[in-house]
């Protein structure tokens, strides 16, 4: 029998067929379908509370002729048909103990057939009956075992969807009998060891499973007859339909809390359906127009929408919208009974069916959170957006329901706005409400303004055409207050500040960070750098989580895009290097795993963002790239041995050109940093039209706003980096050079040429002169015109940090006992390294 | 009418167009947030340099009318509204002040009496809570009378005593241990010598209130600390542009390092006094320095730029010289009219300005037409250029309608080397003779050295 339970309810034959099923081999070989239809049907009807599973299993049954399916076909191997092979399958999946196979399609109606469900009631009452006796004699060690048995067997109950059975209550009422009967006269009777070990067991034991089951045990005790016979077939159908009629007879608040807690204590179990309970809860809300039920029934049935896909990869569309409708109801409900508030501090309730007391101001508070399960529909969107490919339609059409979700959080925000008094905002109170803020600016700040303003209006239309809400943090958008970029930039500001008041650095650090990715991504370079630098971050950000090192590299990027945007090529080159020649850019920004799939971690997917907020990597590297040509070209004519040693921030790009160099066919431009490098081979040779005509081409430029714009600007700074190029190449061959020439070929204004050359002259790059009479640049005319060698450039570079390193020796001896302490080192570096370096070198 | 016929003069100094630059660069605004009402007055009053005296009047009736000074109330409201009667409220004030110094003189009295006997200063120490406790068992001299004090010194400022406030403010100092208070009894010191002109005080006030707010553990937020950076910054405007030496402290100040970040971060305006100082100062500590400004102008050009800061961007970023003739025009305005800078020589500074312009345009043309140089300069005859010229190393000759600018002869590459490096031999010899004094480590190794040095200088 234990080996049969063994298997579960895998096979729904009593053990009495098991004996049978030899004949019925032999019978069945011969058996029809028709007949095995029948004998399934009327299997059904005797326990109609079928396990799913099962279920299936019998249609599989009633798809082919089981018959055959009988074990001697299995033993033999021979295949007869595609019913083997089902069969097969099938019998994997319970081999034990499917030897008896369920299709007891007897013939004869005197078979008593039994259903699991009903075995297992049976082993229960055996139990019982047996712990009955035993504790007639007081027999404990025996009782011990048998309620060991029982318990074992108990704890399956909620399989086959039956309440406790009855019997283990009055089992549980006769063992409390005993043992405190038992306890009286316990200093009379000696027990041994085991006994009384056994005793204990059993009394601990007893005690906190008729704890669990108060309430019946004390029914039980009322009438214990009729709770018996009740109970004789207790029948899950027969309590389904009691409790519908409970439901029904009864006043609706009882029955709506009856269920209620039903489905909470059966929450998080195995073998619960959940889609059954989310009916139920919903044909629940159908029935009520308490708002205090309603909320309660919204509390449960969300989370249990989320429940149900806890461990699937994403929630799908349908259940998504039907999750976001609850919450939307949720807050309707709430709006229009302002005596209730739900939040995360209210105290915890023992009984759901008393009503929280109100507090002062008369404002009854239940626990719950509804920024959670905002968050959480936000969560399950971007799962499912990442799940999608992105380049699909479907990703499109469920990025649509974006806008339902930002109306949602804007909503709650309105909601915990009315809730939380402004004294509060910056205490445990004011929390969730910047955290449903804090989501907020999460669909906001990467959006250019007017996205963002379209988001705006249809969020508060959707709002205001059922009644009329406005938020504190900052109004609604409208036609008299600021318009396009001034209400965008009002509402970041005003969403941040809230966050800058909270205790919680985590809100303070993401909402500077979304604050300076808005202003960079909406060309206010200088607001979003001196934010940046402001906020301090780079400093602690390594120790953050990964999130918001995610965060803080976005930010990062797009304030040097920003800077390249607005022509800030230096500045736009430092900020973008790390992450644009960083082999593990994707990762960095969230956007994507380098890693092999089967080691990312649950940690690791949750980092990555949607496609639509990504950051598109080529242009932030064809950006990179044409910073760097600008900068270093110039560079290397003017001083190419030097250049290369140099530890530049572009070694990237070096290398870029480097290994073009070594290409033996150069093919037409491809990819877009094919284009950069023939750009920069052209800009080495001072062919500004040629290397603007291939930047140019590059088409990703047209991602930006002002595509033309920027094309423009990248012309003139061609022009302007073309003539420097010219004239570090060819400074040795010119002694005088014309600036209307010049101007001529650059297409440059002379004052441009005149002002280039000047700053040229006072960075000392160029050993020239304007002379604004005869309007020529000359070059000096001393005997070692242009460069000195390179001997000679060499020792002057030593001298001056020979000459550094004297200052800092100096420095050193004023502070005395550094020298003192180090005397040996000291020594040796100023005679050993410096001058014998030096010395070498010039000789 | 004495002051009236001053103002004309002055007035009839400016043209029309010069008024309206100084206009559009007053940074009377700016600064007004971060000063007390007492030394706004002092800018309030020079802006009669550009604005009608009516305007200046009520301007000042305006920030005077909530002190307690009611006889220049008084004034100023019969300059405004001639022949009318005074206001009742200010006749209620008059008679509230009245007796407010009366009571609070008398409650003061004694304090001030003890305090200033012999036996008193004799004993009193270095030690705060001693002497506390040393005036309240001898003296009778509790918390509450010394908080009179305080009480009766901001009194004394809000009625125009500067000195008697200073006073007041330095023996409440002297005795009490709250920190709040002292911290604002030394500003309101500060503001008194500022305006009684006793800027050495002055000088020693603003250092105190500088270690309190660079104090590493300084009490309250970095917003806070902050802010009062501000406000010393400004404050100390009045004090280095008045002093001797002072602006080659201001220099020193506002480029360490935490300054110079508040400047940029909550006053930018700040630069334009910032780039006086520093063309102000010695031609070496300029050329340090230059560096510095032209960053630190350079990076806030975006949110703020005056004459000054353009002259710096044209001649240093830029080097767009056409526009320098307008930009010095300019300059030359603000630096009547600038309260601070209206207190310096301007010749010298003009004089400043002109050779550094001087200086890049030689270092960069050869050759250019006077009249060219001319409109750098803003100056209108030969004789002027040629004064300028013979201050440089270079050799300048104007012929022509000429100039040619001959430059000075940078020496062959060796020469530099030698320049370079011939103080080594010297600089380490003393070095070793400072670190090791005469120990037989230190001589063997100059003498290492030594046989090394030649080396270079063949070179």
């Amino acid at each position: 029998m234990s080996r049969f339970f063994a298997t579960a309810y895998e096979s729904d034959v009593s053990s009495d067929e098991e004996l049978l099923s030899s004949d019925d081999e032999l019978i069945s070989s011969s058996g029809s379908e028709t007949e095995s239809k029948g004998s399934d049907s009327e299997d059904a009807d005797q326990d109609d509370d079928e396990d799913n599973d099962s279920e299936d299993w019998d249609s599989d049954f009633e798809g082919d002729d089981d018959d055959d399916d009988s074990d001697d076909d299995y033993t033999s191997g021979k295949a007869k048909g595609p019913s083997y092979f089902l069969k097969k399958d099938f019998l994997k999946g319970g081999p034990a103990g499917s030897d008896s196979d369920s299709d007891s399609d007897s013939d004869d109606e005197k078979k008593v057939v039994k259903s699991a469900k009903e075995k297992y009631l049976d082993e229960i009452a055996s139990s019982v009956d047996q712990i009955e006796n035993f504790s007639m004699v007081e027999d404990w060690i025996k009782i011990a075992n048998e309620f060991d048995r029982l318990s074992k067997a108990i704890a399956r109950y909620p399989q086959y969807h039956i309440p406790v059975p009855r019997l283990y209550i009055k089992s549980l009422a006769i063992l409390e009998d005993a043992i405190t009967g038992f306890q009286e006269k316990d200093t009379k009777k000696k027990l041994n060891a085991s006994e009384s070990k056994s005793f204990n067991i059993v009394r601990q034991r007893v005690r906190k499973s008729s704890k669990e089951f108060q309430s019946d045990i004390d029914l039980y005790r009322k009438d214990p007859e009729a709770y018996e016979t009740g109970s004789a077939e207790a029948d899950a159908e027969a309590q389904q339909a009691k409790e519908a009629e409970a439901a029904k007879s009864q006043s609706p608040d009882a029955g709506v809390f009856t269920v209620l807690r039903s489905v909470i204590e059966t929450r998080g179990k195995r073998n619960v359906d959940q889609s059954e309970q989310i009916q139920t809860l919903e044909d629940l809300i159908s029935r009520t127009s308490n708002a205090y039920q309603l909320i309660s029934i919204y509390l449960m049935l969300i989370p249990v929408r989320f429940d149900q896909f806890a461990k699937a990869p994403f929630m799908p569309a349908a259940q998504w919208k039907a999750s976001l409708a609850d919450i939307n109801s949720l807050l309707d409900v709430l709006q229009k009974n302002p005596t209730y508030v739900v939040s995360e501090l209210a105290a915890p309730i023992d009984d759901i069916e008393v009503e929280p007391e109100a507090n002062s101001e008369g404002v009854k508070e239940i626990i719950g959170s509804l920024v959670s399960l905002a968050e959480r529909l936000d969560d399950a969107l971007t799962a499912h957006l990442l799940a999608i490919d992105p380049h699909s339609s479907e990703y499109v059409s469920r990025l649509r329901d974006e806008t339902a979700l930002y109306t949602l959080l804007v909503k709650t925000q309105v909601y915990y706005e009315r809730i939380t008094a402004a004294e509060d905002l910056t205490t445990a109170r004011g929390d969730q409400l910047s955290r449903v803020i804090l989501k907020r600016l999460d669909h906001i700040y990467f959006k250019p303004s007017k996205l963002i303003i379209f988001a705006e209006t249809s969020a508060w239309n959707t709002l205001n055409s059922s009644s009329s809400l406005d938020s504190k943090v900052h109004s609604k958008i409208s036609s008299s207050g600021p318009q396009g970029i001034d209400y965008t930039n009002g509402l970041l500001d005003a969403l941040c500040l809230n966050l800058y008041k909270q205790q919680n650095s985590i809100f303070r650090k993401k909402a500077v960070l979304y604050h300076i990715y808005y202003y960079a991504f909406n060309d206010q370079f200088y607001k979003s750098r001196d934010m940046l630098l402001l906020s301090h971050l780079q400093a602690s950000i390594h120790t953050a989580d990964p999130q918001l090192q995610v965060l803080f590299n976005r930010a990062l990027v797009q304030v040097g895009l920003s800077a390249f945007r607005s022509g800030l090529i230096g500045e736009a080159q430092q900020l973008l290097h790390e992450i644009a020649i960083s082999a593990r850019q994707k990762e960095l920004l969230g956007q994507g795993n380098q890693r092999f799939q089967n080691q990312q971690t649950q940690a690791d997917k949750q980092r990555l963002l949607p496609f639509h907020m990504h950051i598109n990597l080529e242009l932030l590297e064809c950006s990179f790239y044409a910073a760097s040509l600008l900068i270093e070209i110039p560079q290397i004519a003017q001083n190419p041995e030097f250049a290369r040693k140099r530890q530049t921030s572009s070694k990237a790009f070096r290398r870029v050109l480097e290994y073009h160099d070594r290409q033996i066919f150069a093919g037409p431009p491809e990819t877009t940093r094919d284009y950069i490098v023939l750009a920069a081979k052209a800009l080495a040779k001072s062919d500004w039209k040629k290397a603007s005509e291939l930047i140019n081409s590059v088409k990703i430029w047209d991602l930006y706003n002002n595509a033309d714009q920027l094309k423009k600007m990248l012309l003139e700074k061609l022009q302007i980096e073309a003539l420097r190029t010219y004239l570090f190449t060819n400074q040795n061959f010119y002694s005088k050079l014309s600036i209307s020439d010049l101007s001529t070929t650059f297409e440059i204004t002379e004052s441009a040429v005149k002002s280039t050359v000047a700053k040229m002259i006072m960075n000392e790059e160029l050993n020239v002169v304007i002379n604004q009479l005869t309007n020529m640049i000359e070059f000096s005319e001393t005997e070692n015109k242009g460069t000195p060698t390179k001997l000679q450039e060499l020792s002057l570079g030593l001298s001056e940090k020979v000459a550094q390193l004297i200052e800092r020796n100096e420095r050193l001896s004023t502070g005395g006992y550094q020298v003192q302490y180090d005397k040996k080192q000291a020594g040796n570096t100023r005679s050993g390294s410096a001058v014998t370096v030096g010395g070498g070198q010039k000789k | 009418m004495a002051e009236v016929q001053e103002q004309e003069e002055q007035l009839i100094k400016f043209t029309d167009e010069q008024i309206a630059i100084a206009k559009k660069y007053d940074l009377t605004e700016n600064v007004m947030p971060f000063l007390d009402r007492h030394l706004i007055y002092l800018l309030v009053d020079n802006l009669e340099l550009i604005y009608s005296s009516e305007e200046v009047e009520s301007l000042e009736y305006q920030l005077v009318k909530d002190t307690n000074m009611i006889r220049f109330i008084k004034e100023k409201y019969s300059n405004l509204y001639p022949g009318k009667e005074f206001p009742a409220e200010l006749l209620e004030k008059e008679n509230f002040v009245n007796e407010e110094l009366v009571k609070l003189n008398s409650t003061t009295k004694k304090t001030l009496e003890i305090l200033s006997s012999q036996e008193v200063q004799q004993n009193l120490k270095q030690d705060k809570t001693y002497n506390r406790e040393y005036l309240s068992s001898k003296h009778d001299i509790d918390d509450s009378k010394i908080l009179e004090l305080y009480n009766f010194g901001k009194f004394q400022y809000n009625r125009g005593d500067y000195v008697m406030a200073s006073d007041l403010l330095n023996n409440f100092r002297l005795l009490s241990t709250n920190q709040d208070l002292n911290l604002s009894a030394t500003w309101g010191k500060l503001s008194s010598e500022i305006i009684s002109m006793s800027w050495n005080d002055a000088l020693e006030e603003l250092n105190k209130l500088r270690e309190i707010i660079d104090n590493r553990h300084f009490k309250g937020t970095p917003l806070d600390q902050l802010n009062k950076r501000t406000w010393l910054i400004h404050f100390s405007l009045f004090v280095f542009f008045n002093s001797d030496n002072g602006l080659e402290s201001l220099v020193d100040l506002f480029f360490s390092s935490s300054y110079l970040s508040t400047i940029q971060a909550s006053c930018p305006w700040i630069l334009r006094y910032l780039v006086v100082a520093v063309l102000n100062s010695k031609p070496q500590q300029r050329q340090k320095r230059l560096k510095d400004l032209v960053k630190a102008v350079q990076i806030e050009s975006y949110e703020y730029s005056d004459p000054f800061t353009n002259l710096i961007n044209a001649l240093y970023v830029d080097f767009d010289f056409e526009k320098i003739g307008s930009i010095f025009k300019e300059v030359k305005v603000l630096a009547e009219t600038d309260f601070f800078i209206g207190n310096l020589p301007s010749t010298e500074l003009i004089k400043n300005i002109e050779t550094l312009i001087f200086e890049v345009v030689s270092k960069v043309y050869k050759a250019l037409p006077v009249e060219e140089l001319k409109t750098f300069l803003n100056i209108e005859s030969d004789d002027e250029i040629v004064s300028i010229a013979s201050e440089s190393k270079d050799t300048i000759t104007v012929e022509n309608g000429a100039v040619n600018i001959k430059k000075a002869e940078t020496g062959s590459v060796y020469q530099q080397l030698y320049e370079k490096t011939k103080a080594f031999n010297f600089k380490t010899n003393q070095l070793l003779g400072n670190a090791f004094g005469n120990t037989s480590t230190g001589s063997s190794s100059t003498r290492q050295h030594q046989q090394s040095q030649p080396q270079s200088q063949e070179a």
